[in-house]
């Protein structure tokens, strides 16, 4: 029989804590292929393929050499590019370079390994080892977006740098390529998987994607969304939603009107009383009875306002009506062959 | 251990139950968030003590483990912080609808202490009789929003933080402490002993009746906390770091314009009995002050009915019953987590922003606007403009070609310049990927000349250096990259030194054979034979006349029934 008592006789007995066990918060690695199990075997070679990896990866490479001119990215501007692989490659035999000094070891990146030179299977064991790289990415995709976790190994990258204050002060911003000819492009399948997702700077991000995407999207964090009430001070209202995010459509009780604290400034909200109207409008009808036992989270559903999102789209789709959102900007990818 | 585990497994086992069926829930899928009333941790902090007692038959077993559960109290680190809204130092913040909220890294946090003492009830302090009795459910944490001028006095700001911040108990610069008026007993009960009596935690200093005036209620306080989940799919930070998990406190009031604010995210942890939260404010529907309230604050009383009011006596030697007038009239908080921001007539939202992102004219059939201008998204004018694409790299920057290559000039090592083609990783136009089948054997290998300029492309050649210079710049993967070469090589040779006796003949087998024909064929094999046997033979016979009696006491002794002493 065990019994837990809460802070007795601690007193003397301060030193004998005991550890608690934690559930194994990597337990997800088990289920995906990661680096470590890719080059699993051999520890010199594994550590150096990551390494390169990374590097693949323009992880360490300083900026100047990715935007050589200031005016190159602006502030408050989103640079759309290509990368140049063959930049990356020789940027990688660079690095061997430094190891292989004696003629034995030159030889040995020639040499033939199964069929080809063990100079282009390092290649190709890097192309399949980027994609592998950011692992929890990969299995969180995998869970939620089977088609866009495959990843294209060794093709073409594109992506973006976006150099605006909202990098700073909205954390977690979302971003989701597309790529689609015609129809309706937002959809989960024609989703471009994310190669790579790194803030460069306070104000910097750099996002590199798997393939060539026709349409990105930019969205306000999910976890920083908005909440507030309708209407103006005059008289604060909210539009009441459903469970699912879908506004009750309008009619006269698809409303509640909010009261405000007759002290201060009027600018304290009547919080309970907003709670209280909405528990009406679930036992009225209005709102869903899923909403019965909620307390916060009830609350919170009402005030969140639909998350902001930014579309680039081709030029020849901005006027589409396959495309169910306003478009802004235009992307021009260019130069496709 | 079974019946601790269970408990808690209870405990997690009602948080769930709000939850989908997985445990824990996958992400929701791309584009859906999920909200939670709260998380709630198997534990809240304290210590804790483990019973444990085992009877089999008549013997009986008994043992206690203590153990600790730690959390944040006096202070939350940056990193448990994962943003603010409107955001820190902004100065357009949006008026009028939207209101200041923090986001916590930690799920759990705003219940993982006890907002009531231990020998407080729900029932003592709530006034909204539908509102759940679980103390286990209200947050410890409220986030305050007060204009600078609420929270100043007498020309000082009220919000002490870092250096400057407020000890527990001793008096600072003429300030009492945070719980300088509650008695020592009370402080020990709440686990803070006099050694702790002059630790500084930052706090803020505010008028008890504008404090009470801008607070949540406790029913309040429990519905402006909860938890969230969103797919961290594509978010910079999915890490194994980041679930996706989030805690959310909302203040509770909006922002009016051109006004300086400070969101102060407070710990109420034991203050109940204070009576710093309202009870029962006065209610208006419309916001000009002028306006009488009075009708509507009566009709919403009558609505809702008065708020019963039991056994409001506070626990404790507080500070008196019932409200205000007998209360002191400075509070000092624990400041967890502070902002500040200004209001304007402008709204400096997410959107706001995403729209004044900056794009370039290339041609517009407008007056007022030409090719060449920067403007702001949102004052694209679709039907008359057309937008330079928004490519890194393109010749509206000046120094720069259509396809990104960078004019620029190169030192030699011989003090000479040159002007030479820079172009980075990141170009404006797709760009076949050449596969060598060799690796550029130097810098000057990767040296391009651009025909018809007739000078240098410098691009690979820098490539190079730099993978040169970042490989020379870390010594753990030089090493571990020579260890893989070398591995590999001495494996090959050691290949090729078998291939060679191989081939000459010289393998184990062979030498052995050739062995063989030796000992058949040789005269030499018939003398060494008979020496060999002859010690065979005569060595053991000769050891075991000499000395068994020695040798059998001594191991009787020290091996019992040892074995393995044939007595070799």
């Amino acid at each position: 029989m065990v019994h837990l008592v809460v802070d007795e006789d601690m007193k003397e007995v301060r030193d004998q804590y005991v550890e608690v066990s934690v559930p194994d918060s990597n337990l997800w690695r088990k289920q995906i292929q990661t680096l470590d199990t890719f080059f699993a075997g051999n520890e010199a070679k594994s550590q150096a393929m990551r390494w390169l990896t990374r590097l693949r990866l323009l992880e360490s490479v300083p900026f100047q050499y990715l935007v050589p001119a200031e005016e190159m990215l602006p502030t408050e501007t989103i640079r759309f590019f290509h990368i140049d692989r063959n930049w990356v490659d020789a940027l990688i035999d660079g690095a061997m370079s430094v190891t292989l000094t004696s003629t034995r070891e030159k030889q040995w990146l020639l040499q033939d390994d199964e069929g080809q030179s063990r100079y282009v299977s390092i290649k190709n064991e890097l192309d399949t080892a980027e994609n592998l790289a950011d692992a929890y990415r990969n299995f969180v995709t995998m869970q939620s977006n089977a088609t866009t976790a495959t990843k294209k190994s060794g093709g073409r990258l594109t992506g973006f740098l976006f150099r605006t204050s909202l990098i700073r002060d909205f954390p977690g911003i979302e971003v989701q390529g597309y790529s689609s000819e015609n129809g309706n492009p937002w959809m989960p399948e024609k989703q471009v998987s994310l190669h790579r997702f790194s803030r460069l700077s306070d104000t910097v991000i750099m996002v590199v994607f798997n393939g060539c995407p026709t349409h990105v999207r930019l969205q306000e964090p999910a976890e920083g969304i908005r909440l507030g009430v309708d209407g103006d001070e005059n008289q604060f209202e909210l539009k009441l939603k459903q469970a699912d995010g879908a506004l009750v459509p309008p009619s006269s009780t698809s409303t509640i009107n909010v009261r405000k604290r007759d002290s201060a400034d009027r600018s304290v909200l009547d919080v309970l009383g907003m709670y209280k109207s909405m528990k009406n409008k679930i036992s009225s009808g209005v709102l869903d009875a899923s909403f019965t036992d909620q307390e916060s989270a009830l609350l919170a559903t009402q005030m969140l306002q639909y998350p902001y999102q930014q579309d680039f789209v081709p030029y020849n789709q901005m006027d589409s009506v396959d495309s169910p959102h306003p478009h802004k900007g235009a992307l021009h990818w260019g130069g496709d062959s | 251990m079974g019946r601790l585990l269970e408990r808690i497994r209870d405990r997690i086992g009602w948080v769930v139950n709000k939850m989908p069926a997985n445990n824990p829930p996958l992400p929701p899928p791309v584009g859906e968030y999920r909200l939670f009333d709260r998380v709630l941790g198997p534990l809240k902090a304290g210590r804790y003590k483990l019973e444990i007692e085992q009877n089999i038959g008549a013997e009986e077993g008994k043992v206690s483990r203590f153990f600790n559960v730690t959390g944040p109290r006096w202070g939350l680190e940056a990193a448990e912080v994962h943003a603010v809204y409107p955001p820190r130092n902004e100065q357009d913040a949006p008026t009028n609808s939207h209101i200041p909220f923090i986001t916590l890294q930690r799920r759990s946090l705003p219940w993982e202490r006890d907002l009531f003492l231990s020998n407080e009830t729900v029932q003592q302090y709530k006034t909204y009789n539908q509102m759940t009795d679980d103390a286990r459910k209200y947050p410890w944490v409220a986030l305050l929003i007060f204009t600078e001028d609420e929270l100043t006095d007498g020309g000082q700001l009220g919000v002490h933080k870092g250096d400057e911040g407020l000890c527990l108990v001793d008096s600072k610069n003429s300030i009492p402490g945070v719980f300088a008026h509650w008695s020592q007993t009370q402080r020990d009960g709440f686990d803070i002993p006099s050694s702790m009596n002059s630790i500084t935690v930052d706090a803020i200093r505010v008028n008890t009746s504008i404090l009470r005036s801008v607070a949540p209620t406790l029913e309040e306080m429990l519905l402006l906390a909860h938890s969230r989940q969103v797919n961290p799919q594509d978010k910079e930070q999915c890490g194994s770091d980041e679930d996706g998990w989030f805690a959310v406190i909302l203040g509770n009031r909006v922002l009016k314009p051109d006004q300086k604010y400070h969101a102060c995210l407070v710990s109420l942890e034991g203050r109940l009995s204070e009576n710093l939260l309202p009870t029962n404010p006065p209610l208006v529907l419309n916001a000009p002050i002028t306006a009488d309230p009075s009708k509507v604050t009566s009709m919403m009383m009558a609505g809702f009915g008065l708020p019963s009011i039991k056994g409001k006596t506070p626990a404790k030697g507080g500070s008196g019953v019932g409200s205000a007038p007998s209360m002191p009239s400075f509070t000092n908080l624990v400041l967890l987590h502070h902002w500040s921001f200004n209001s304007s007539q402008t709204n400096g939202g997410f959107q706001a922003r995403m729209e004044h992102l900056n794009v370039r004219v290339e041609s517009s059939t407008r007056s007022n606007a030409q090719a060449g201008d920067v403007i702001p998204l949102a004052d694209i004018d679709l039907n008359r403009d057309t937008i330079e694409p928004m490519l890194l790299g393109t010749d509206s920057v000046p120094g720069l070609t259509a396809n990104s290559y960078l004019s620029t000039t190169m030192h030699g090592s011989d003090g000479l310049q040159e002007d030479v083609l820079y172009r980075s990783p990141l170009v404006a136009y797709s760009e076949q990927r050449v596969v060598r089948d060799e690796p550029y054997a130097n810098s000057d290998a990767a040296l391009a000349v651009v025909q018809e300029l007739g000078i240098w492309d410098i691009s690979h050649a820098s490539a190079f250096e730099l993978g040169r210079l970042l490989a020379l710049g870390d010594g753990k993967f030089t090493k571990a990259m020579k260890a893989w070469v070398a591995n590999d090589i001495k494996e090959e040779q050691r290949a090729e030194v078998q291939e060679k006796i191989e081939a000459k003949g010289f393998s184990v087998s062979k030498l052995n054979e050739r062995l063989q024909s030796i000992k058949q064929h040789s005269t030499v094999r018939k003398v060494r034979d008979s020496r060999i046997d002859t010690s065979k033979h005569k060595a053991p016979q000769e050891s075991k006349a000499t000395e068994p009696t020695d040798l059998e006491t001594e191991y009787a002794g020290q091996a019992p029934g040892g074995g393995g002493s044939s007595g070799r």
